[in-house]
């Protein structure tokens, strides 16, 4: 199977690696698990007093689709409120690195991360 | 002719639980795969050829998913109505998650340690120890009927297999470098 050139530019240079306290009350943190797989992803977001996604942080084990899909999920949440991050649905980001239809389901986990995210944060407020 | 309605614990003439006897399994397994082998067929009609094929299939799936740990935990829910699918079903337990996450972190660290080897076989024994953990807690909670937390082992399990495949892989890229 053939990655895309945008999935190996992630894979290559993924964005936003790292880590935020997860104990930081303006940490959201989300952990989910792959399937079919045993893949392992954290996406972290910390959300500033005016709602606004102030900076993104992921960690993913897992194939180039799913570091692909956090890292460039990480890129697309900053700057927006979460209102809209809950808009964004794994189809988008399937479609922005043309994952093939076997590599669908990392995009799932990437959305998926990103709802537990928010969810994590707002259980915190 | 092989009963298609047997289970596979059945095909095999062994009793229906998570241990299970696997020199009786490879034992049985050879002896069917010589019973219903598709060359004793050869000189049979189009339909007894298609059967001895369906046959052997269904005997290799049966071996599969009873030598496999995690595919025979799979099977005993299944026999008790409890279906799961591999697609979309997994483990929501953050502690658990981020445990992973720490195996992992651990394994790529292994590169930086001292004695890479030691380090790695460490790991290893931890990874193996929870792994055997589980498939503890997975009989304890068939046994007790409560089938609900058995099927959230079984989850589970997918990603110590993977842990296990992810060490060994390591270990020897490890030894190849090494020796």
């Amino acid at each position: 199977m053939a990655y895309s050139e945008k999935v190996i530019d992630h894979y290559e240079n993924p964005r936003n690696v790292g880590a935020m306290d997860k104990d930081a009350e303006d940490v959201g943190t989300g952990m989910v698990g792959a399937p079919a797989c045993g893949d392992v992803m954290k996406l972290q977001i910390k959300v500033g007093d005016d709602g606004i996604i102030e900076d993104a942080k992921f960690k993913t084990y897992g194939c180039g689709s799913a570091i692909a899909s956090s890292s460039l999920l990480t890129e697309w949440v900053k700057g927006k409120s979460l209102d809209e991050v809950q808009a964004i649905k794994n189809t988008d980001i399937a479609e922005e690195l043309e994952l093939p239809p076997v590599k669908v389901h990392c995009s799932v986990l990437a959305e998926d991360a990103i709802k537990a995210a928010i969810a994590d944060y707002q259980s915190k407020q | 002719m092989l009963d298609f309605n047997q289970n596979y614990f059945e095909i095999f003439g062994l009793p229906e639980k998570f241990d299970i006897d696997k020199a009786a399994l490879e034992k049985r397994f050879r002896e069917l795969q010589a019973q219903y082998h598709p060359d004793r067929f050869i000189n049979g009609d189009d339909a007894e050829k298609r059967l001895a094929l369906q046959t052997t299939g269904f005997i290799n799936e049966a071996h599969e998913t009873l030598l496999s740990s995690r595919l025979r935990a799979r099977y005993l829910l299944k026999l008790k109505g409890v279906d799961l699918d591999d697609e979309t079903d997994t483990t929501h337990d953050g502690a658990f998650l981020m445990h992973q996450m720490e195996i992992r972190e651990a394994l790529e660290d292994v590169k930086n340690a001292t004695d890479p080897l030691a380090r790695i076989d460490d790991i290893a024994q931890e990874i193996s120890g929870e792994a055997d953990a589980l498939k503890d807690d997975f009989i304890e909670k068939l046994e007790a009927g409560n089938l609900d937390a058995a099927k959230e082992d079984v989850l589970k399990m997918k990603f110590y297999e993977r842990l296990c495949q992810e060490s060994k892989q390591l270990t020897e890229k490890l030894e190849d470098e090494l020796f």
